[in-house]
């Protein structure tokens, strides 16, 4: 018999699904056997039943026949109830009413014992026409017991899931290594644990772990999003014992850039940067920062610019190049190329006039405009020195102002303003610190900033 | 294609994941096709399916946020308990829903039963109804705030298991499960599974 399974888009059930691929080196679900699940079941019934795992099966499925004290006989009777799982096995028809498949009918229904999150039979009121449980059919409740295979302890438990089902595949490679090491060892501690508590450092370490795995595969042909379900199944749950984090796909295509860059080195200082403490760390032992909170992480995920990380302020100089920067602009931040361009050109315009006048004062007032208004007042007065100078050319046309430097005026200002100053950063740097003149210039123009905040105003 | 296109929007709305029956309610950014089933069953006050119309929709929000509510454990012996959840919900919904039967109108204009995203409390108000054309446009289009079958080449985002509409027997039954890429944000598409409406700027996928 097969054709039994196939992916539902019900996160544990796909997760058990791709657990079974992955131990019985299949490709497709539909290839999966009826008897090989039945020699499956024999490997995770003794898996289950040793110490370290059989701990963590309070977490999955609390009261059931494998943590219930009162059974004594735990890995006859958990395989006494895969058995009869597996016994109702139907193939897949072209309708029915599981809640996962909906391509088989239920013939019984399932609580968090068998089922994570589906609440207990204390909730009727919450389940179609007060039944006692969630309707799913024997195969996907089946498949459901195999998905701890591919768990990943993060504090609590995470169920990963992605659209790519190679990336998933990927990543259910590594829980299975994990899990050959401990047989190997007989040393059985549970489903992988790398130390992580935070699941969003978990989430970009194991996208950074698939990604790496399979590091000449070209993950920017795919469009892969992760989702993380960070869980926990106890009888006695906090309220909050489900969080859901995404990573989509153009951030996970960022990091592929970024990890496979000449320029990955840069990156993870960046990162490093993101590490968000009250106290002095050791930022050369991960294990000391790992699970604080990452701020570049965080602003990534919520879709906010990490624009501020690129460039070190103090030392007036950027930590990534710009072809970086660019592709995170546009692939991540959605920037166009034209208005890029236009920055970029600006940007290089402005740091020419400065080398030439020798002119620190003006990225100094460019690098301190609070406002709008300052900035633009500032861009005014570059346009005066530039005249000033015998320059021809204009900074930039009235076109170009409108649609590419501040298209949302007041709303897009600070981003314009953090590109010109990583582009003078970028153009400057070397030119900043390798001329002594210059640098005496810099310390008294640090002095000066507060009479300089005068000079700045509306003409 | 002519459809008709009807807006509503409200204040508030809520799409529970239909797996999850615990202490922390998530919801979805858009609603599953059943929702959008059940609202106009509700504004027509009639079973409606995909048999009586097609549909497309499209649906945004402004944020995000997380309610504390009381919720009452009903138990199998008639006993019953409060408990606290929290739940999240979504703010300023603005949906599009498109009806590939015109005769809906009048259901929308004068609505039979009052109109829910969610929770009871969820409810929306019908600002449009506008007869349109949906066209075939090839090449690169934005498509997203609703769901679509997955497998759909050129598309991704989150997987979930959803029902297209549920039955009206006693019990009811889920009816058409499958799994949907879930497209709260919008993506660029290449593809001509998506009708487009001109007016708007955006594709639309028909389910039914």
């Amino acid at each position: 018999m097969n054709n039994i399974f196939t992916y539902t888009g019900n996160p544990f059930v796909d997760a058990g699904i791709t657990a079974m691929l992955v131990w019985l080196g299949k490709e497709k679900p539909e290839d999966i056997e009826d008897y090989e699940v039945k020699n499956l079941i024999d490997e995770i019934t003794d898996l289950y039943t040793k110490d370290g795992w059989n701990k963590i099966m309070y977490s999955i499925f609390p009261n059931s026949k494998l943590t219930n004290p009162s059974v004594k006989d735990k890995k006859g009777e958990y395989t006494k109830f895969l058995n009869e799982l597996l016994s109702e096995v139907t193939v897949l028809g072209n309708g029915g009413n599981c809640i996962a498949c909906g391509r088989r009918n239920y013939k019984r229904q399932f609580t968090k014992t068998q089922v994570p999150l589906t609440g207990t039979s204390d909730f009727i009121n919450f389940f179609s026409y007060g039944k006692e449980g969630a309707d799913y059919c024997s195969v996907c409740a089946l498949a459901i017991q195999f998905s701890p295979l591919i768990f990943y302890k993060a504090g609590n438990l995470v169920c990963l899931q992605s659209n790519n089902k190679e990336a998933e595949k990927i990543y259910a490679n590594k829980c299975k290594t994990f899990i050959d090491m401990q047989k190997a060892t007989k040393n059985y501690t549970g489903c992988n644990d790398e130390g992580y508590t935070n699941p969003v450092n978990a989430l970009f370490h194991l996208a950074s772990d698939i990604i790496l795995t399979y590091d000449r595969r070209d993950w920017q042909k795919d469009n892969t999003n992760i989702r993380l379900y960070y869980f926990t199944n106890f009888n006695q749950p906090p309220i909050d014992n489900l969080s859901i984090f995404d990573m989509p796909d153009k951030i996970f295509k960022f990091l592929a850039y970024a990890l496979q860059h000449e320029e990955k080195d840069n990156w993870k200082k960046v990162i490093k940067r993101g590490y968000i403490s009250t106290k002095k760390v050791n930022l050369e032992d991960e294990e000391k920062y790992k699970n604080l909170r990452n701020d570049v992480y965080e602003r990534l995920l919520r879709g906010e610019s990490i624009l501020g990380y690129f460039v070190d302020t103090s030392e007036r100089k950027t930590l990534v190049g710009w072809s970086f920067l660019e592709y995170y602009m546009k692939g991540v931040r959605g920037l166009e190329e034209k208005r890029l361009e236009t920055i970029k050109r600006v940007s290089d315009d402005i740091a020419e006039l400065i080398k030439a006048k020798g002119n620190v004062r003006r990225l100094t007032q460019l690098e301190t405009a609070k406002t709008y208004g300052e900035f633009r007042n500032v861009l005014r007065l570059v346009i005066k020195d530039r005249i000033n100078a015998g320059f021809e050319r204009p900074l930039f046309t009235i076109d170009e102002y409108e649609k590419y430097l501040f298209p949302e005026g007041n709303l897009s200002w600070k981003e314009t303003q953090d590109l010109i100053i990583f582009r003078l950063y970028e153009q400057l740097h070397n030119w900043l610190t390798g001329n002594e003149e210059i640098k005496e210039i810099v310390i008294g123009e640090e002095s000066d900033n507060e009479i300089e905040k005068e000079e700045l105003s509306y003409e | 294609m002519r459809v008709l296109r009807v807006h509503l929007v409200g204040w508030t709305a809520s799409f529970r994941y239909p797996i999850f029956v615990t202490g922390y309610q998530p919801t979805l950014p858009v609603p599953p096709v059943s929702t959008i089933y059940g609202l106009i069953s509700a504004a027509k006050g009639e079973y409606v399916t995909p048999q009586d119309t097609k549909v497309g929709y499209v649906m945004r929000s402004d944020a995000k946020g997380v309610d504390l509510e009381t919720i009452y454990m009903l138990s199998n012996d008639n006993s019953v308990k409060s408990n606290v959840y929290k739940r999240e919900f979504l703010l300023n919904p603005d949906l599009y829903i498109y009806l590939t039967n015109l005769s809906f109108k009048e259901a929308f204009k004068k609505p039979e039963y009052s109109l829910l995203l969610g929770r009871s409390s969820d409810l929306i108000m019908v600002t449009e109804i506008k007869e349109i054309e949906l066209i075939q446009k090839h090449g690169r289009k934005r498509v997203g705030g609703t769901v679509v079958p997955f497998c759909e080449e050129g598309i991704w985002g989150p997987l979930q298991a959803l029902p297209m509409y549920f039955s009206n027997t006693i019990p009811r039954e889920v009816i058409g499960i499958k799994p949907y890429y879930v497209l709260g944000d919008f993506i660029e598409y290449e593809g001509d599974s998506f009708l487009y409406d001109e007016e708007l700027e955006w594709g639309v996928y028909i389910h039914g």
